[in-house]
């Protein structure tokens, strides 16, 4: 299991979250948008121009800015191109 | 209607509009934000 | 008719002093059906205001128990969580928290709930129920959760969280007669779900909540709730009516937090977690997720090409045109209609009435005053309508998904797009648009920049403009297209421009966030989108009969009097009236552009709308344009001249003109509107005069460099 951030994963690879920054708004939003410690997430695709990027979390799809993602370390699932 | 009488009233409408206008401006600045157009029910303006 | 009681319950205790039926909140995360409840609810019984202070709609109807007894239900804005993030978020929480002194804290909360996407939508509903009120959660969206094969339990979640859950297709109208039964009940238990505040923040909640009762004059329950989200999120969005925290309260939270920042204690982040553990027991109990559903949704599907690389500009392309060349073919028969039958009208009173200045002020003052103004309902109609299209299929997020990068390159995000577009037909409806923009700052950027893209009144302006300009028949429709084009350009690149601008200097800030749910595409609730679009024109129309009315007649006063001696022309009636020496005093201001006091009367009347630039110069030149036909009024225009004989309306004062107009705020109706939305007049003034200016300084430059060039 290889551990990298948000903004490299592939479309179609699921991770698992393992830690987002503590201070800032937005990340406590993320937080409360359900994207916490411990929740995979699959990347879906980024939009046209690159930014932002949508993942699919809980049943839904989110996006976010490459920045943000950046800064959420997660760990890649094996079973992720499936 | 001779045209007296109606430059008479045509000045009192004009006076009745300037006035309420005026009024208007005057009550918005005791309710800020909340004018009669923007959908305000009479309950949440005082008057 | 007196009910016995057994079918006519008494009234709730708290409610039963007051003489009122119970208030219920309307709450839930945005795109969960919320208003297509409100609207099934409701009906037709609804008032749409505005919190006083904000602009966020404050929607209030009246909904009718089973027994026929009258609810009412506000429609609380979408909120994903009570730590607010928006203006519209900020509303939610504090009508919720009791801490709006224009609304009452609802007696009842009707949570609604997205049964397809469980787990985040409880989290508000956590929230809520910590509010001490008692709560109906509707389970919305069965339909959709059996259809991709979820298993979906109310009853679990009922027990679980220990209030009414009502299973519902909103949509369909399923459901509603369980829901007001549920409503009509006379007594609804609390919650009595449990969750534990993490250990380590216990303390800090009953010290802030003891500090809420003691110092904020809060009640026990509130204060617990409140106490919660303060630690949530101490940055919360604040909005006007809202009232502050008392200082020893706000001492003791900022107490709490330079101690956990010293211990490195991240509370925020450990109160959501220990809220989305509790979420999630119940969502393993409530939900069995499908064993079915596998391979790209339809969804999806629609995704892959309205946000691919390419089809996705050409889907987005599409879709603007598309909106585009509907407010500007489909609204010209409606328009025609209203133009004709003003016209009519108008006829009509100078057929029935003697002349004079009552029947003048009728005509000329009310008549094309408001039906100037109201001429531009069908577009607002037809603009409002694919907005509401647009948002209700899931497609607006999509085109902020899509030109968010474009957007932050400015400063902006994704959101700030489509109330610019808004802005092409009119500037009104993209600032009310605004509102879900998030961060103020942004927000305050786009309404101060969208008025720069060229609305449909100052279409006309640009026709005249042009006809004057290339007068000749001859010259190729393109040449005349192309000018059209430069104009909407410039605005658009000037709207970017000065974004660029303020972001950096003015409003600087921190990089837009840009989290944002891509709901799942649904069929447009077509009965929700004409509904939104009615009370629109409802707004727009009452005030076209109100404030408007009011300024034309005092406008048609300005231009009447004092009275020219009997026998003088419109032209000379006009020039020595108030509103001619108001021209006459702006002169010496415009004639660097090249403009003379007969031009600045038409600058002054397009302060009541921007075509009406166009009756003026009719007016003043002695032309009666009829039937949109400009060609009397262009020859008129031409053979205007200067005292000392020089050409008026030169090919660089036309051009300069337009593009004085392409800059200039000159829309009372606009201002009054940024006004409203930033609650005072400073930005409001700051906008006319930025505007303004640059509209001056651009016609400067144009008409001096050119004529120095010797154009």
């Amino acid at each position: 299991m290889s551990v990298t951030n948000l903004s490299t994963l592939q479309p179609g690879a699921r991770a698992r979250v393992k830690d987002i920054p503590k201070s800032g708004t937005t990340f406590v939003r993320l937080r409360e948008m359900g994207l916490l410690t411990g929740t995979v997430v699959t990347f879906v695709r980024a939009a046209p121009m690159g930014d932002p990027l949508e993942f699919k979390l809980r049943g839904y799809l989110l996006s976010v800015r490459r920045d943000e993602a950046r800064q959420i370390e997660v760990e890649l699932l094996a079973d992720g191109a499936a | 209607m001779t045209a007296e009488v109606q430059s008479l009233l045509a000045l009192a409408v004009v006076a009745v509009a300037a006035l309420w206008l005026a009024r208007r401006a005057f009550a918005k600045r005791k309710h800020p934000g909340c004018g009669h157009d923007c959908g305000c029910g009479p309950k949440l303006t005082k008057h | 008719m007196q009910l016995p009681p057994h079918i006519n319950p008494p009234a709730p205790k708290r409610t039963a002093a007051s003489g009122r039926a119970p208030v219920y909140a309307l709450v839930g995360n945005p795109n969960c059906g919320k208003s297509t409840l409100f609207n099934a609810l409701t009906g037709l019984k609804q008032k749409v205001g505005n919190y006083p202070g904000v602009t966020v709609e404050k929607k209030v109807g009246t909904a009718y128990s089973q027994h026929g007894q009258p609810l009412t239900v506000i429609d609380l804005p979408g909120a994903y969580s009570l730590a607010a993030r928006s203006p519209d978020e900020a509303v939610t929480r504090d009508v919720l928290l009791g801490r709006r002194s224009d609304t009452a804290q609802p007696d009842r909360i009707l949570c609604i709930v997205d049964a397809t996407n469980l787990e985040r939508n409880l989290y508000l509903v956590h929230q809520v129920l910590d509010l001490g009120r008692p709560v109906i959660v509707v389970l919305n969206m069965m339909d959709l959760a059996a259809e991709a094969g979820m298993a979906v339990f109310p009853d679990k979640l009922a027990q679980d969280l220990g209030v009414p859950v009502i299973p519902c297709e909103a949509v369909r109208g399923k459901g509603l007669i369980e829901l007001r039964l549920a409503m009509s009940r006379p007594d609804l238990a609390l919650s009595k779900h449990a969750w534990d505040i993490p250990g380590a923040i216990a303390p800090a909640v009953a010290e802030i909540q003891a500090s809420l009762v003691a110092n904020d004059a809060k009640s026990p329950l509130i204060a617990r709730a409140e106490s919660l989200l303060l630690l949530t999120d101490q940055d919360s969005v604040r909005v006007a009516g809202s009232t502050p925290l008392s200082p020893r309260t706000a001492e003791i939270l900022a107490g709490w937090q330079k101690r956990w920042s010293a211990e490195g204690m991240d509370w925020a982040g450990t109160l959501v977690s220990s809220r989305y553990d509790a979420i999630g027991r119940i969502a393993a109990e409530v939900v069995q997720p499908g064993t079915v559903n596998q391979g790209p949704s339809p969804s999806d599907r629609i995704d892959a090409v309205v946000t691919h690389p390419f089809w996705g500009w050409v889907s987005l392309g599409a879709v603007m045109c598309l909106i585009f060349v509907s407010i500007f073919t489909l609204a010209e028969y409606p328009m025609n209609w209203i133009d004709g039958h003003m016209a009519s009208l108008s006829d009509w009173v100078k057929d029935s009435m003697a002349p004079g200045d009552l029947r003048d002020l009728i005509t000329d003052g009310a008549i094309s005053g408001v039906g100037g103004v109201v001429i531009f309902l069908p577009q607002i109609l037809i603009l409002f309508f694919f907005i509401g299209l647009l948002e209700s299929t899931g497609y607006m997020a999509r085109a902020a998904f899509i030109m968010d990068r474009l957007m932050s390159r400015v400063g902006l995000n994704g959101k700030s797009f489509i109330p610019l577009l808004s802005s092409y037909a009119c500037a009104i409806p993209g600032i009310m648009a605004t509102r879900t923009i998030e961060d103020a700052k942004d927000r305050l950027v786009t309404i101060l920049v969208a008025p720069l893209m060229s609305c449909s009144a100052r279409l006309p302006v640009y026709l005249l403009m042009i006809a004057a300009l290339v007068p000749n028949e001859r010259v190729p429709l393109a040449t005349k297209v192309g000018i059209m084009f430069l104009m909407y350009f410039l605005g658009t690149f000037a709207a970017f421009g000065f974004a660029w601008l303020f972001k950096r200097t003015l409003l600087k800030g921190e990089p837009p966030m840009m989290i944002m749910e891509l709901p799942p595409y649904r069929l447009p609730g077509l009965k929700d989108v004409a509904l939104q679009m009615l009370e629109r024109a409802w707004i727009f129309l009452r005030r076209a009969g109100t404030v408007i009315l009011g300024i034309s007649i005092v406008l048609w006063f300005l231009s009447a009097y004092p009275k020219a001696p009997e026998g003088a022309t419109p032209s000379e009636q006009l020039s020595g009236s108030f509103a001619g020496m108001a021209g006459h005093a702006l002169e010496p201001a415009i004639k660097p552009l090249g403009f003379d006091w007969q031009i600045g009367i038409g600058l002054i009347s397009s302060f009541a709308a921007r075509e009406v630039f166009v009756s003026t110069m009719g007016v003043v030149f002695n032309a009666e344009a009829d039937d949109g036909d400009t060609a009397p009024l262009r020859e008129a225009l031409l053979k205007a001249r200067w005292p000392n004989g020089r050409v008026l309306f030169t090919p660089l004062a036309c051009f300069g003109l337009m593009i004085f107009y392409v800059f200039a705020m000159q829309c009372v109706s606009t201002i009054a509107i940024v006004k409203r939305e930033t609650n005072g007049w400073k930005w409001p003034l700051f906008q006319t005069a930025y505007m303004t200016g640059t509209a001056w300084v651009l016609a400067l430059l144009v008409y001096q460099v050119g004529s120095a060039l010797g154009f």
